[in-house]
C-alpha cells in the first residue's frame, strides 16, 4: 500500500467533512468557467453585438469584475477552509508520527490528499460549466438581444484549468507549512482536553450592542446625498458592533439563558443550552465571519433587485405622464395620417387607449432670458385650458390665469438645498416679455407650478401657461415655423408595450426620430440591463452563501466526535432518539440562522439608507430577497441537518459496539 | 420476586453468513435479589461486558429473555426503551461518562431535568445523594476540575438520583487509584447497605469485588461459578482469589 492508496482512502472515510467543501469548489470552477467562456466568446471578436452598446460593455465588464472577485474570494475561501482542516486533524497526525510516519511523509500524505480533491473539484467544476454553459448562453441572449451559438472557447478551458490549479496548489503548498511539530502526547490528547467554560467580558457585550445601535440609528437617519459620506463609516461600526455580539454578547445571552433556572432546568434544554455554550465560543468567529459575507450578499442583490423595480424612477420615467407621445412640427406639423395608423397599430396589437390628447402650443421668446452671447431662448407656450385638460387628467390641480398673467410650468419636482436655503423657485422673474416674430408682450408671473404634463423630448420641456384669450391672440401671429402639436397617448398596460412601441418608431420613420417616444422603450433596455446584473449578480451571492454555508459546515462537523460520544452517555442514561434529534436540531438551527437573522437585519437597515437616498420605499424589495434567501437557507439546513443526524448515529453506535 | 432475572441468554456475534460466529454468552441464567450487591468477574472476552450491554438493554441477545421488575425491556421500541433505562437503570462506566459542558451538579440531576421533574424534589435529593457521596463541596465544580475519584463519584451519584430498581456498574474502579477505589466501593456499600439499592457491578478487580454479597464467574460465555460472601471482606477476597486461578486465563490480570 502506498502513500497514495492511504490518503484515497482517508479521504473516503471522512467524506462527509470534505464534501461541502467539495461541493463549493465545484461551484466556484463551474461558475468562473461559464463566465470566461461567455467573455471568449468568438462573436465579441467582432465588436459589439447587442443592439445597445450599454448592455454589452455592462456585460463584459460585470461579468470580468466577476471572475477577479471569484479569484480573490477563492483564495480566501480555500486556504480559510485547509486551516480548518489541518486543526481539525491534530490526533490523526499524532497517530501517523506515532506509527513512525516522518513529518515529511505526512506533508506528503496531506498533499497527495489535497491534490486529489483538486483534480476531482476542478475535472467536476469544468462537466458542469460546459453542461450549463448553454443555458447561461440562453438566458445572455434573452438579456441582450442576440444571438449567442453554443460553444466551448479553449481559452477559457485553458484558463479556468491553468488558474485554478495554481490556486488549490499555492494554497495547498503554503498550508503544509502550517502542520506544526508539537509533542505526539499532546497531539494525542487534543480532543480528551475539556474545553474551560466560556468567558466573556460584560464590557465588550455591551459596546457590541452600542455600536449596532449607533450604526442602525446612522443607517435610519441620514437621509439625502449624506448617506454617501456616512457609508463607511457606518459600515465599519456595524461590522464591529456585530464581532462583539458574536464573540461576547452571545456568550452573555447563553450564560444568562443557563443560569435561569426555569428555562435551563427544563428537559432537554439542560443539555442543549449548555453544549450551545461551547458552540458558539467555538463559531464566534466563524459566525461573524458568516453574517457580514450574508449582509454584503443580502444587501448587493437587495440594491440591484430594488434598481431593478425602481427603473422607473431612476430613469425619470415617472415625470413623463403620457406613455407614448408624437410630436408634430416642421415637415409632419400636418401629417396627420401618422397619428392615426399609430392608433391603429396600438388596437390591433390589443392595446385599450385610454386616453388621447393633442394639444397646440406656441414656441415664443422669453426675452428676459437672453444670454451674453446675444442668443436668446424660446419656451413653449400652453393655453390655459389646454393645460387644465392635460392636468386634471392626471389628477394634478388646475390653474387660473388671468389676462396679462403668466404661470410657469416647471417640469420636475426636486426641491435642492443651496448653501441651506430651500429653492423651489426656478423661474425668478416678475415680468417677462414674451415675442413672437416681432411682436412683444409684457406679463406678470403670478406664480410656478412645478411637475410636468407633457412628455416632450429633446427640448426644455418647461412651459409657460397664458390665458386663453392671450394665448389666442398669440396663435394669430404664429407662423407654421412657431408651432408644435403634441399628441399624447394613454395605454392600458405600457410596461408590455415594447414591440407595439417598436412598430410604431418603424412605421413612423426618420423623420419622427426625436419626436417619437414611449416610455416602455427605455425602460425595457434598463430592465435588461438591472436584470442581467441580477441575473450575473445571482452566481456571485450564491457563491458566497454556499461558502459562508460551508464554513459553518465545516465547524459543526469538527466537533461531530465529541457529540456522538455525548450523544452516546446521554442514551444510555436514557434518552429517546426524539429528544436527541431536537437537541441536535435546536443547535444546528441556532449555528445556521443566526448568522442569517443578522445579515438579515443589518441588509435591512442598508435598505432604508438605500430608500433615503432614492426617496423610495424598498422594504417590500428587501423581504422579498430575504425569503428568496431564507428558502435556499432552509433546504441547506435540512440537507445538513440530516447529514448531522446521521452521522452523530453512526458514531454513537459504533461507540456502543 | 426477583429485581433482575435473565433466561437463557445467548449472545452470538458476527453470525450473519459471512466471519466467524462467535458465542460471547451462551444459555446464561442469572437472578438477582433486591438489595443485592452482585459482582460479575470472568477473564477477558468471558462476556461480561456483553451480559451488561444487555442488561443495560444498549444491546440486545440472540436469544432468551431479560426480566427487569417482571418487564421484558427488549419488547419495547428503541424510544420507550431510552425511557425505560432513564426510568429503571443507574449507570455507572468505567470512564466515568460524564458531560464536560455541564457542572457537577447538573450532570447529577440530567435525568431527572429529561423527566421534567420539580426543582425542589431536585435540589432535596441532590443535597442527600451528595452528602451520602461525600461530593457536597463540589457540586458547582466543572467535570475538569475535579479527581477521577470525584468524578466517579458523581457519576454515581447521577446514577441513584432517580431512584432506579438496579444499578449497573461496569468497571467503576477501572480508571482509579487505589485510594480512590476505595473510597468509591465504600461509597457503593454504603448506597447498598443504607438506601438498599440494588446494584450489578462488572470488575476484574478482585479487591473491588469483595465488596460484594455475591459473585458470578463466567467463562467463555457460560456461568462458572458463584461464591457468597459468608464472613469478612477480607476472608471473601482471598476466596476470590482462589476462584480466579481456579478459572485461569485471566487470573494473573485480575491482580
Amino acid at each position: 500500500m502506498k502513500l497514495y492508496n492511504i490518503a484515497l482512502k482517508n479521504l473516503k472515510g471522512n467524506l462527509y467533512r470534505y464534501i461541502m467543501y467539495y461541493f463549493s469548489n465545484v461551484f466556484t470552477v463551474a461558475v468562473f468557467f461559464i463566465f470566461s467562456n461567455f467573455i471568449f466568446h468568438p462573436r465579441f471578436d467582432e465588436g459589439p453585438l447587442a443592439p445597445s452598446g450599454t448592455v454589452h460593455m455592462g456585460a463584459i465588464t460585470g461579468i470580468t469584475v466577476c471572475l477577479i472577485i471569484i479569484v480573490i474570494f477563492t483564495i480566501l475561501f480555500v486556504s480559510y477552509a485547509s486551516s480548518i482542516f489541518l486543526k481539525a486533524r491534530g490526533k490523526e497526525f499524532g497517530l501517523l508520527s506515532l506509527f513512525g510516519m516522518t513529518s515529511k511523509q505526512i506533508r506528503k500524505y496531506v498533499f497527495v490528499e489535497r491534490n486529489i480533491i483538486t483534480v476531482l473539484s476542478v475535472a467536476t467544476g469544468l462537466i458542469t460549466g460546459i453542461l450549463f454553459s448553454k443555458l447561461f448562453f440562453m438566458a445572455m441572449e434573452a438579456f441582450m438581444n442576440i444571438s449567442l451559438p453554443f460553444s466551448i472557447s479553449w481559452k477559457a478551458l485553458a484558463l479556468t484549468i491553468g488558474l485554478f490549479f495554481i490556486l488549490f496548489e499555492a494554497v495547498n503548498i503554503l498550508s503544509l507549512f502550517r502542520i506544526r511539530n508539537k509533542e505526539i502526547v499532546e497531539q494525542l490528547k487534543i480532543e480528551k482536553m475539556p474545553k474551560e467554560l466560556p468567558s466573556f467580558s460584560k464590557f465588550k457585550s455591551l459596546l457590541g450592542i452600542g455600536l449596532l445601535i449607533i450604526g442602525y440609528s446612522a443607517a435610519w437617519i441620514v437621509d439625502g446625498a449624506f448617506v454617501v459620506f456616512a457609508m463607511i463609516p457606518v459600515v465599519l461600526i456595524v461590522v464591529a458592533g456585530t464581532y462583539f455580539v458574536f464573540t461576547q454578547f452571545s456568550l452573555l445571552l447563553a450564560s444568562r439563558l443557563t443560569n435561569n433556572k426555569t428555562i435551563f432546568h427544563n428537559r432537554t434544554n439542560l443539555v442543549a443550552f449548555s453544549q450551545m455554550r461551547f458552540k458558539l465560543k467555538d463559531t464566534a468567529k466563524v459566525l461573524f465571519l458568516a453574517s457580514v459575507l450574508g449582509a454584503i450578499t443580502f444587501t448587493a442583490t437587495e440594491t440591484i433587485f430594488s434598481f431593478f423595480t425602481e427603473i422607473p424612477n431612476i430613469i425619470g420615467l415617472k415625470n413623463m405622464p403620457q406613455d407614448i407621445s408624437i410630436i408634430q412640427e416642421g415637415e409632419n406639423l400636418n401629417d396627420n395620417l401618422s397619428i392615426v395608423k399609430a392608433m391603429d397599430i396600438l388596437k390591433d396589437y390589443g392595446f385599450v387607449v385610454e386616453e388621447y390628447q393633442r394639444v397646440k402650443l406656441i414656441r415664443v421668446i422669453n426675452e428676459k432670458e437672453e444670454y451674453e452671447d446675444g442668443h436668446v431662448s424660446d419656451i413653449l407656450a400652453i393655453s390655459n385650458s389646454d393645460y387644465n385638460k392635460l392636468a386634471s387628467y392626471m389628477g394634478k390641480e388646475k390653474v387660473q390665469v388671468g389676462e396679462g398673467e403668466v404661470i410657469y410650468n416647471y417640469p420636475f419636482r426636486t426641491v435642492y438645498y443651496d448653501e441651506g436655503i430651500v429653492k423651489n423657485i426656478e423661474f425668478p422673474y416678475e415680468v417677462v416679455t414674451l415675442n413672437i416674430n416681432g411682436e412683444t408682450g409684457d406679463f406678470t408671473v403670478k406664480g410656478e407650478v412645478h411637475g410636468s404634463v407633457t412628455t416632450l423630448l429633446n427640448r426644455r420641456s418647461d412651459l409657460i401657461i397664458l390665458n386663453d384669450a392671450d394665448y389666442n391672440r398669440i396663435s394669430k401671429k404664429a407662423e407654421e415655423k412657431d408651432l408644435v402639436i403634441f399628441n399624447g397617448i394613454y395605454i392600458d398596460s405600457w410596461k408590455t408595450s415594447y414591440r407595439t412601441s417598436l412598430k410604431i418608431q418603424e412605421m413612423l420613420g426618420e423623420r419622427y426620430d426625436e419626436f417619437f417616444f414611449s416610455k416602455a422603450i427605455p425602460y425595457r433596455e434598463m430592465r435588461n440591463m438591472y436584470g442581467l446584473a441580477l441575473f450575473i449578480g445571482f452566481f456571485i451571492a450564491f457563491l458566497f452563501f454556499i461558502a459562508s454555508g460551508s464554513i459553518i459546515y465545516f465547524k459543526l462537523f469538527n466537533e461531530i466526535k465529541q457529540d456522538g460520544l455525548e450523544y452516546n452517555i446521554l442514551k444510555k442514561i436514557g434518552i429517546t432518539r426524539k429528544e436527541m434529534k431536537g437537541m441536535i436540531t435546536k443547535q444546528i438551527a441556532v449555528i445556521f440562522f443566526l448568522p442569517f437573522i443578522v445579515s438579515t437585519i443589518h441588509s435591512l437597515f442598508a435598505l432604508k439608507s438605500l430608500s433615503n437616498l432614492l426617496d423610495a420605499k424598498l422594504l417590500t424589495n428587501g423581504l422579498v430577497v430575504m425569503a428568496g434567501y431564507f428558502v435556499v437557507q432552509g433546504i441547506y439546513f435540512i440537507i445538513i441537518r440530516r447529514i448531522y443526524l446521521n452521522k452523530i448515529d453512526h458514531i454513537s453506535e459504533i461507540a456502543t459496539e | 420476586m426477583y429485581v433482575l432475572e435473565t433466561k437463557g441468554l445467548s449472545k452470538i456475534y458476527g453470525s450473519k453468513g459471512k466471519g466467524l460466529a462467535v458465542k460471547a454468552l451462551d444459555n446464561f441464567n442469572m437472578t438477582v435479589k433486591e438489595g443485592e450487591f452482585l459482582g460479575v468477574m470472568g477473564p477477558s472476552g468471558s462476556g461480561k461486558t456483553t451480559l451488561l450491554n444487555i442488561l443495560a438493554t444498549i444491546d440486545s441477545p440472540s436469544s432468551g429473555e431479560v426480566h427487569i421488575n417482571g418487564k421484558n425491556p427488549h419488547k419495547l421500541d428503541k424510544d420507550r426503551l431510552a425511557l425505560f433505562r432513564r426510568k429503571n437503570l443507574g449507570f455507572v462506566f468505567q470512564d466515568f461518562n460524564l458531560l464536560d459542558t455541564l457542572s457537577v451538579k447538573e450532570n447529577i440531576i440530567l435525568p431527572l431535568v429529561l423527566d421534567g421533574v420539580n426543582s425542589s424534589v431536585i435540589e432535596k435529593k441532590v443535597g442527600e445523594l451528595a452528602r451520602v457521596l461525600d461530593i457536597e463541596n463540589i457540586l458547582h465544580k466543572r467535570t475538569y476540575e475535579i479527581s477521577g475519584g470525584q468524578q466517579q463519584r458523581t457519576a454515581c451519584a447521577r446514577a441513584l438520583i432517580n431512584d432506579p430498581s438496579i444499578i449497573l456498574a461496569d468497571e467503576p474502579t477501572g480508571n482509579l487509584d487505589s485510594k480512590a477505589s476505595n473510597d468509591l466501593m465504600e461509597a457503593l456499600e454504603r448506597i447498598n447497605k443504607e438506601r438498599g439499592a440494588t446494584i450489578v457491578m462488572v470488575t476484574h478487580d478482585a479487591f473491588a469485588a469483595s465488596f460484594c454479597n455475591r459473585i458470578i464467574m463466567i467463562k467463555d460465555g457460560k456461568f462458572f461459578l458463584e461464591i457468597v460472601k459468608s464472613s469478612t471482606r477480607q476472608v471473601f477476597f482471598k476466596e476470590i482469589l482462589d476462584s480466579l486461578s481456579l478459572i485461569g486465563g485471566g487470573h494473573n490480570e485480575a491482580i
